[in-house]
């Protein structure tokens, strides 16, 4: 189980998150919702201890994430796959390589079992030809990248999983077919997820309950029905995109909060 | 105006002495990391022959000149007071403790320290450093100590290797341009060679290498915001051990003599 207890993180003195709270059962799987900037990625940052809160506590898998050490710290993220953002796939190596590293590096499998294991995740992930598997990350499209960085993040067996936007820069298509793995990951191998999106079609499929992150603090969770339902102002506007409502499209929290510091 | 200098050089002390302490801390970890040298040894290897293949021609180049110059203007200067046969002599104790030793740092500092931080603060940046976090695989470990260590092993080796070269730079010159035969050119060297010549010149190379391989692993690591970030890390770490190398070379100097 994940759980967020009233965290608060500030960047030089602009606070991002004021009061976060909110749980991610063991085998459910939730999607965090909110507009780019809210935070939402800082929050994955905390869970995954790379970022300490100023206040409240990170409970991943019983543990107290902001107090335990590197030696502590690493057997638990061992148990976390994270897709980044932007795949933050390492330039250096080649596709199988990204994919091989930590699975050499933690001898998760047998050694002569870890190209199959890449081919494995590669394949789930639509990247199954040989002559992928020898390109570097330069020579990807942003969609191909993040797909590598999920199998990177699925192929050491974590029991939990944070996806960072998965869909985003994906051909319909293929959003699709990310979507059903993540879904497949969730109810097959009980992975419990975290997924943060912008992709309501995405949230729709992916989620068993969906939470928002607005002005620093979850102001909503419930199941996709719920959602769909909602009468509050906040979560309807975001959720059919409409430009007028209670989020101002330009005066975003960040903006106001600069306007008055200067 | 007066209180607010003294307030920007405390502040710019607090920085740099937090960067002293932050660069040791890391220094200490790539340290400690040497315990998994067999294991990762492949790592080493390949950083250390990157360095030297990407610095080689570049220090031969400085070698070959920075000797040139040397003999060109010891016989400028002296040459009408000295005879030709001290011109070699004369050379090799401007190259062996000053010269080369600090041409070839700065060199390097540009060659070596720069593309440590750019390397490293792209990674930093682009979050290819979290990525190895979250796999629960030590950054340090794996990009910090290799780079760190290696270039700590090139850096004397090229800057010893310069000072060779520049030897035979210096004999070009004065064999084409003077007309002073081989033996003549080297035949004093022995007879005024101090051990402690190359006692400074190791001390001097070990000490450049250890503060141009540091300084470019730290800044790197610490690098922040977008492709500016590298830009600017880039730049800070040639500037700041390029200082280092005057100070440190005046400082060795002044406490070795
Ligand atoms: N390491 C950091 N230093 C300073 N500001 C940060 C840092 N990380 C995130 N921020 C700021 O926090 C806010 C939220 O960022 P983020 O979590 O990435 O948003 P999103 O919800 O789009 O994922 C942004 O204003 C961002 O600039
Ligand atoms: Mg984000």
């Amino acid at each position: 189980m994940i759980s967020m207890r009233g965290v608060a993180k500030s960047f030089r003195g602009m606070p991002v998150l004021r009061n976060v709270t909110f749980d991610v059962n063991e085998g459910e799987s939730v999607v965090l919702l909110g507009r780019s900037g809210s935070g939402k990625s800082v929050t994955l940052r905390n869970i995954l201890g790379i970022i300490k809160p100023d206040q409240g506590k990170v409970i991943v898998d019983n543990q107290n994430v902001s107090e335990l050490d590197l030696d502590e710290l690493y057997p638990l993220r061992r148990k976390i796959g994270m897709l980044f953002q932007n795949a933050a796939l390492w330039d250096s190596m080649n596709v199988y390589e990204n994919v091989a590293l930590a699975l050499q590096h933690h001898a998760v499998v047998p050694r002569r079992e870890i190209p199959a294991r890449v081919k494995e995740c590669l394949t789930l992930v639509g990247l199954g030809e040989d002559s992928i598997a020898k390109r570097m990350p330069s020579e990807l499209s942003g969609g191909m990248k993040k797909r590598v960085g999920l199998a990177r993040a699925i192929a050491v067996f974590p029991k939990y999983m944070l996806y960072d936007e998965p869909t985003t820069g994906l051909d319909p298509i293929m959003a699709s077919i990310i979507d059903k793995l993540i879904r497949e990951l969730n109810t097959s191998l009980k992975v419990t997820s975290l997924t943060i999106t912008h992709d309501m079609n995405s949230a729709f499929t992916i989620a068993d309950r969906i939470v928002m992150l607005h002005r620093g603090e979850i102001i909503f969770s419930g199941s996709v029905d719920e959602v769909k339902n909602s009468d509050d102002p906040v979560v309807h506007q975001f959720i059919h995109g409409d430009p007028d409502g209670p989020i101002k499209p330009i005066y975003t929290d960040h903006y106001e909060k600069r306007q008055a510091h200067q | 105006m007066l209180k607010q200098s003294i307030r920007g050089i405390g502040a710019s002390t607090i920085s740099g002495l937090t960067a002293f302490g932050g660069a040791m801390i890391l220094f200490g970890k790539a340290l400690a990391n040497l315990r998994n040298l067999v294991k990762d040894a492949h790592l080493y290897f390949e950083q250390a022959r990157n360095i030297g293949v990407a610095s080689l021609p570049l220090v031969l180049l400085i070698g070959a000149f920075t000797g040139m110059v040397s003999t060109w203007q010891a016989n400028y200067t002296a040459g009408n007071i000295m005879p030709l046969k001290y011109l070699g002599v004369a050379t090799f104790k401007a190259v062996i403790v000053e010269l080369g030793p600090v041409l070839s740092g700065l060199v390097l500092a540009g060659r070596v320290g720069s593309s440590l931080s750019a390397e490293l603060g792209t990674m930093k940046i682009t979050e290819q450093v979290d990525a190895l976090e979250v796999l629960a695989i030590d950054p340090v470990r794996y990009l910090v100590a290799p780079r760190l260590i290696a270039g700590m092993v090139m850096v004397p080796i090229l800057v010893i290797l310069a000072v060779f070269i520049s030897m035979f730079g210096g004999f070009l010159v004065a064999n084409t341009f003077m007309g002073v035969g081989f033996e003549t050119y080297f035949g004093e060297i022995p007879i005024f060679f101090k051990m402690k010549d190359v006692q400074v010149m190791l001390v001097k190379s070990i000490a450049f290498g250890a503060i141009i391989c540091l300084v470019g692993a730290w800044v790197g690591m610490n690098a922040r915001g977008g492709a500016e970030g590298v830009g600017e890390a880039t730049i800070k770490s040639f500037v700041a051990s390029a200082l280092l190398i005057l100070f440190s070379d005046f400082f060795l100097g002044t406490l070795m003599f």
